[in-house]
């Protein structure tokens, strides 16, 4: 008996997941797309959305596999994906349903409010090491960045290093919600992370990228006016072939009602 | 979560009802029947978490394990009947020649163990002809960065771009000529080791590949003391923008084996003024070394335009290879034993160009090819077969031009239509008097799995 219906339940449970539209991809955009998705089931009954994480590159990898219907992506979508996409004969649609604007990080304890561009990358390169040198108190930098196979890595290094090589010494973390951890464990810490993840327990820096003329901080108003320079757009990739099928709650996303859900979550809204 | 949670609770209610009523009947304290019971409502939980977990186990294990691989049946016409063909091999001799054939040019089944960071992989093709052993290897990364690996086994040579891209993901149906002859099944026994540079590094992109090996070919078992060697430095980027890739490499090859007790022949400006081969003096030399020494380089290069993805593809090798009078593969009759024929030492080289094409975001795709195999540089035209030079089928040049189309049905399977349009040089040699009539037609159909 009790075989049967542990059988059963599982039959049901993978009939439940068989007939769910999947989503899968970026760490970054998961919350936001499991909040889109709960707010898009309520009004819409009959529809069935999984959400799973993994990260950009295993979502674009299940789109080729078949085994996603959307790929949820913090980075362009690469040139040998493409080419595996197009080799599968499958052609794909590239939509942008947010940003994210990347928080600097440091914390409460640290006196340092604000750091042109120019400082980020010498201490994330490693030739700024202690934060007397940027205004701070005599204290070591300890600096903490995601693990290389995060799209939130590669953005950060092409758009605030320049595309300059992490220091050896930057401590890789597995997570975002390590390294506010760490950083509000240890006073010389300094890192990055999605706005939607600033917590009371560490400071964001105001930062510029104009050599020192104007600092600015994050927050929801100068990232839609896009003052604020550290911004990324968020993806969903699916196949033109299955549009039909996940073309509603794209649309969702991108109206006015899902709009208002990446603002809620912490994300920066697309403007019209 | 919460319906699996009520369906089991729901699906144990019956059990528990029938609990209940034996509590009752041997007067046990209420206060422990309920608590009993709470354990009882909880059990099946457990049963379905444990039962989910036990599965979980076994789903990771079975995980470690992959099995994948490609079919590629296909039919194919040639010019005419008993001609030599590098298109998947001649179409038959003698009295069994013929003009067209369905075949099972691959039937690849790979399985993949990985654990950690351990590799092990069979790789067996299944064909009309028989079994037959491709890469069997153990592969052991680094755990730190999975930047340096070993792997010692059957393996594929690493030198070029195209020896090394498995025909399943090929855009035309078979490699270039120069590369079947130089590398007959394109493996061999021994060992290789790897470096990957990290992201992290500001030699992101670079990868080197050193292999040491037999030198015998496949799965034959060594006959001589001499092991070849062989190297592959490659540099890879992505333009910003992701839309466009590009990868440059260089690859050497240094081996040779063991002539034993065949006569030699170098290729020289004879007595009569005429270039041709000399029988090498220091033959009574026995068990000297036929030398082969490879030099290449290849790069390759897609974008992403408003037409489709191109991607253009080009690879030159040249160097010195030991064969014999008819071919300028290796003088081993068998590949595992000395050789039973005189030997030729020529200087080669060749090359390949590809050209392919999406039609837009349309599942088809046109490939344009072009290469070339001159086995002996010094020689061409009608002096190869010239009375007195020595020089043979071994010395002929040719160059094949291919084009196809690809129709990419799905992840899984794929239409290939491809012609082979083969010429080569006019010479001396009586059956190579003008070129011969080896153009192939094939038809392939592809399922990957």
């Amino acid at each position: 008996m009790k075989t049967k219906s542990i059988f059963l339940a599982a039959i049901l449970l993978i009939s439940q997941f068989a007939k769910a539209q999947k989503l899968k991809g970026s760490d970054t955009v998961l919350p936001l797309a499991q909040k889109e998705a709960e707010v898009y089931m309520k009004t819409n009954k009959a529809a069935k959305l999984t959400v799973i994480g993994g990260g950009s590159g295993v979502g674009l990898a299940a789109l080729i596999d078949g085994t996603t219907d959307i790929a949820m992506s913090s980075r362009k979508m690469k040139m040998s994906e493409k080419i595996k996409l197009s080799d599968a004969g499958k052609a794909t649609k590239e939509t942008t349903i947010a940003f994210d604007a990347l928080a600097i990080i440091v914390h409460p304890s640290n006196k340092v409010n604000q750091l042109t561009r120019e400082q980020l990358e010498g201490i994330f390169t490693g030739k700024i090491k202690n934060w007397k040198d940027v205004g701070g108190d005599d204290l070591s930098i300890v600096v903490y960045s995601r693990e290389s196979s995060s799209g939130t890595y590669e953005f950060f290094k092409e758009h605030v290093l320049n595309n300059k090589n992490y220091a050896s010494s930057v401590l890789s973390m597995p997570a975002t919600g390590s390294i506010v951890q760490s950083i509000s464990q240890t006073k010389g810490a300094i890192g990055y992370i999605g706005y939607a993840y600033v917590e009371k327990e560490v400071k964001a820096l105001k930062v510029s990228f104009n050599k020192g003329k104007t600092f600015i901080a994050p927050s929801m108003t100068t990232a839609k006016d896009k003052s604020y320079p550290i911004i990324r757009p968020l993806y969903y990739y699916y196949l033109t072939s299955s549009e039909r099928n996940v073309k509603p709650f794209v649309d969702f996303c991108l109206s006015a009602e899902g709009q208002g859900v990446v603002e809620k979550v912490g994300y920066i809204p697309l403007t019209k | 979560m919460k319906k699996i949670l009520s369906l089991a609770v729901l699906l144990s209610f019956g059990q528990l009802k029938a609990f209940s009523n034996q509590s009752v009947n041997n007067s046990i304290d209420t206060n422990i029947t309920v608590s009993v019971m709470k354990e009882e409502i909880e059990a099946p939980i457990d049963t379905l978490t444990r039962t989910v977990s036990g599965l979980m186990d076994d789903m990771l294990k079975l995980k470690r394990l992959k099995i994948t691989g490609y079919v590629q049946p296909q039919f194919q016409y040639i010019d005419s009947a008993g001609a030599q063909s590098f298109a998947g091999g001649d179409f038959g001799s003698g009295s069994t020649k013929y003009t067209n054939r369905f075949t099972m040019r691959r039937a690849r089944f790979k399985f993949t163990y990985t654990f950690e960071n351990i590799l092990l992989m069979v790789n067996i093709d299944a064909r009309e002809t028989g079994l037959a052993m491709r890469e069997t290897y153990a592969k052991i990364s680094d755990p730190w960065l999975n930047m340096v690996s070993l792997t010692a086994g059957l393996l594929q040579t690493q030198f070029g771009f195209e020896l090394t891209q498995s025909s399943s993901e090929r855009e035309s149906p078979e490699r270039a000529r120069y590369n079947q002859i130089l590398f007959p099944v394109e493996r061999d026994l021994g060992a290789f080791g790897s470096l990957v540079v990290p992201k992290s590094s500001k030699l992101y992109g670079l990868k080197l590949d050193v292999g040491y090996m037999n030198g015998v070919a496949g799965v034959s078992p060594e006959f001589d003391s001499f092991k070849d060697y062989t190297g592959r430095l490659q540099y890879s980027k992505s333009l910003k923008s992701e839309k466009a890739m590009f990868s440059v490499a260089a690859s050497y090859y240094n081996g040779g084996y063991r002539i034993g007790t065949q006569k030699d022949y170098n290729f020289n400006t004879l007595a009569n003024g005429d270039k041709g081969f000399e029988f090498a003096s220091d033959t009574a030399n026995y068990n000297r070394k036929a030398r082969k020494e490879y030099m290449g380089a290849d790069v390759q290069t897609s974008f992403e335009w408003p037409i489709g993805i191109t991607t253009v593809r080009a690879e030159y090798i040249q160097g010195i290879q030991p064969g014999t009078s008819e071919s300028n593969q290796r003088a081993n009759n068998s590949l595992a034993a000395l050789p039973t024929k005189p030997i030729y030492h020529r200087q080669f080289n060749g090359a390949y160009f590809y050209l392919i094409q999406d039609i837009g975001t349309s599942r088809f795709q046109v490939v344009a090819k072009y290469d070339w195999f001159d086995p002996n540089v010094k020689i061409s035209g009608e002096a190869i077969g010239k009375t007195g030079t020595g020089t043979n089928l071994g010395d002929v040049r040719f160059d094949t031009y291919g084009f196809g189309i690809n129709f990419r049905i799905n992840s899984y399977a794929k239409v290939m239509a491809y012609y082979d349009y083969v010429t080569n040089e006019s010479t001396s040699i009586s059956t190579v008097k003008k070129d011969l009539k080896d153009n192939v037609f094939t038809l392939r159909f592809q399922i990957k799995y």
